[in-house]
């Protein structure tokens, strides 16, 4: 449930941005390479996803995301600012106009009237890698929740000091991790960094806590950290990461 | 004294859900809409720890972080990145301009709270 000031701050804020978002598109009707105009319209798509996510509103931020692919390829010129784009991309700000007022109102726009316009915007997304993989589900996201068998593990990381000088960098750890699920969060821990005079450029001294979301198996995780074996493989793993399986977003 | 944050967002929804996160923890809370503007708030508001959207307006979130990153008496002030970006160029991306850590949107404000609190002990353990 959400709070109405904060569903009114919501309403408010959509209604700036769709107003951002039409005249950009306009303005991109009368100079179809303004990088300026595409901008406006691109920031108030992302705006409006990341604000209506944040509240779940699900349908709008899943159709704003679906708006970001489209206008990702425009930016990266593979897609040129025809009639028709322009003539989608102001259909589309009716109908986010249509969504908006029902979170307002409270009733839904039917689903189909989404689906129908992601749809006919598909031809023009065709071939496009969608800008982010989609993020950590909103806690009041059951459809996503309920077909997620992701789990969320919490790995602390803290490389022994003399990684470096194995030839190794802990930023590729990371990358390491990253190629197993989504690292949702990644923290750095100083506390181990001695003082300036005291600290050797070829020793490692900084730790990580990363939470990662992922469905793979936890020997996936841990084949991550295998490549630090060394001489004695199997202590040296586990004194580099600890696992923790973190309670889920639900 | 409690310890002071800057909030870097454009969207007002946005700013208002960090704010509702981390009041109750007691945090002094600085807000600015945009990379350029919190850039110039810095030096009076001498934030312990920045938390920046990335796409705003006149200054990028990661734009602000290199610049901070340049700023004598501010360039080891914590950075979190707010993004609704989870793929692996914005991390890189994040990483190289010298941020501390990155939440994605929509985050969990029990979550974002214990990054925070991490941070801030993190940073109060190295002093």
């Amino acid at each position: 449930m959400i709070p109405d000031d904060l569903q009114q701050l919501f309403v408010e804020e959509a209604t700036d941005l769709l107003r951002d978002f039409e005249e950009g598109v306009l303005e991109l009707e009368q100079a179809s390479d303004s990088v300026e105009a595409l901008n406006r319209v691109f920031r108030a798509a992302h705006t409006l996803k990341g604000a209506s996510g944040m509240l779940g509103f699900t349908d709008i931020a899943r159709f704003t995301h679906f708006l970001e692919t489209l206008l990702l390829r425009l930016r990266k010129r593979e897609l040129t600012v025809s009639v028709g784009v322009v003539e989608y991309l102001l259909r589309a700000s009716d109908l986010l106009r249509r969504l908006v007022d029902g979170a307002r109102e409270g009733r839904a726009v039917p689903a189909d009237d989404v689906a129908d316009m992601e749809a006919a915007g598909r031809v023009y997304t065709r071939g496009a890698t969608p800008p982010d993989a989609p993020g950590a589900a909103p806690a009041a996201e059951p459809a996503l929740a309920e077909a997620g068998r992701e789990t969320h593990y919490v790995v602390r990381f803290h490389p022994p000091d003399d990684l470096l000088l194995r030839g190794l960098d802990p930023l590729r750890l990371l990358d390491a991790l990253e190629s197993v699920g989504t690292l949702l969060e990644v923290e750095v821990d100083t506390s181990r960094l001695p003082a300036l005079a005291d600290m050797d450029p070829e020793r490692t001294y900084f730790g990580f806590t990363c939470r990662l979301a992922t469905a793979r198996p936890v020997a996936s995780i841990e084949a991550c950290f295998d490549v630090v074996g060394g001489r004695d493989g199997a202590r040296d793993r586990g004194h580099l990461a600890e696992l923790v399986v973190d309670r889920g977003l639900g | 004294m409690s310890a002071r944050i800057l909030v870097v967002e454009d969207s007002r929804v946005m700013r208002q859900m960090v704010r509702t996160a981390l009041e109750p923890d007691g945090y002094d809370l600085h807000e600015r809409e945009d990379g350029r503007q919190a850039l110039d708030a810095i030096p009076s508001v001498a934030p312990a720890l920045v938390i920046t959207d990335v796409n705003m307006p006149e200054m990028d979130g990661l734009s602000l972080v290199r610049a901070i990153r340049t700023l004598a008496p501010f360039r080891f002030v914590p950075v979190l990145v707010l993004t609704t970006e989870s793929g692996d160029d914005m991390k890189r991306a994040g990483r190289a301009a010298g941020a501390t850590g990155w939440i994605v949107k929509p985050f969990d404000p029990n979550q974002l709270r214990e990054v925070v609190a991490r941070v801030l002990r993190a940073r109060a353990a190295r002093r």
